[in-house]
């Protein structure tokens, strides 16, 4: 399948603000799809959460074929 | 109604504007979201303003604190804000609380008010917000900054959108925010817009969260 990832916030910044079409596996979760691209957000302090077609998802969530997909950094400040 | 409301009216209407009137709405930091969100709200004629910080103004504070000027560097931002406030409309009733919100006060604090805003620079503190806000049963108007980007978010009793978005959180001491003026003067006027529309029963981001990229002018709302 073909999922579009992007980056919002200060995630463009680190990884690139360019959208990527990623061709991933049936049953790949969105953990799948950043991790291929080398973005552990595991260690990763920037990324807040991520988004399919406009709606918060937790990071194992399975994506299917057409899904777009947004990380978003987290904003802190005041 | 006082001749100073005119031009609020076709945005709200003349019924509107008497309900503003009767609410009271707590806004947690006076410093670049809170300075924007008070100012607001006080010109829109909210009944009572309580405005809760614990730190005084510095110099650091200048480029974008819309309260802190050259002559009150050193002064307590919750007692500034309300004299500040003082000076604008004397219609709306301001309290101010010179202490840092936690676990332990947040209760008290924001009980009794219509609709809570976050204007904090604390995560932890934010969640904090989140936990008093859904134990009191009273709407909390989330809003940050980071840079070019902000954020703004309804959290309605029982949702925790807060938790959703900082669960993780861990300080990373290495990280020094970047807070223009324009950023704080962009989120917390739309803070201030979702107060209003949640006290008048408007439809509202609740459940959602707007995110707002200058930079780019990429701005999004996210359903959670």
């Amino acid at each position: 399948m073909k999922i579009t990832l992007a980056m919002r916030g200060t995630m463009k910044k680190k990884y690139g603000a360019e959208e990527r079409i990623l061709e991933l596996p049936e049953g790949s979760t969105c953990h799948d799809a950043l991790m291929t691209l080398g973005i552990d957000y595991r260690d990763n302090k920037t990324l807040g959460f991520v988004s399919v077609n406009k709606l918060r998802v937790d990071i194992h969530t399975e994506l299917h074929d057409g899904d777009l997909l947004k990380a978003f950094s987290k904003v802190y400040g005041g | 109604m006082d001749i100073r409301y005119t031009r609020n009216i076709g945005t709200i209407t003349e019924a509107e504007q008497q309900i503003l009137a009767g609410k009271a709405v707590c806004v947690i930091g006076c410093g670049g979201l809170g300075g924007g969100v008070i100012e607001n709200l006080t010109r829109m004629g909210i009944g009572r303003l309580t405005v809760v910080d614990g730190d005084v103004f510095d110099d650091t504070n200048l480029n974008r604190q819309v309260l802190s000027n050259q002559d009150n560097i050193g002064h307590s931002k919750a007692v500034e804000a309300k004299l500040q406030m003082k000076t604008i409309n004397d219609n709306v009733e301001v309290f101010s609380i010179q202490t840092r919100l936690d676990t332990e006060n947040a209760a008290d604090i924001i009980r009794g008010h219509d609709v809570v805003v976050d204007a904090l620079d604390s995560v932890p503190t934010r969640l904090a917000l989140e936990d008093a806000c859904a134990a009191e049963n009273i709407p909390l108007v989330h809003g940050a900054i980071d840079g070019w980007n902000g954020e703004v978010a309804v959290v309605m009793p029982g949702s925790q959108i807060l938790h959703e978005i900082y669960g993780s959180w861990e300080e990373d001491p290495t990280v020094k925010g970047s807070n223009p003026s324009f950023s704080p003067a962009v989120v917390s006027a739309i803070e201030a817009a979702e107060a209003i529309k949640v006290l008048l029963g408007r439809e509202c981001l609740a459940g959602k969260l707007l995110t707002i990229d200058l930079l780019n002018h990429e701005y999004e709302v996210i359903d959670f």
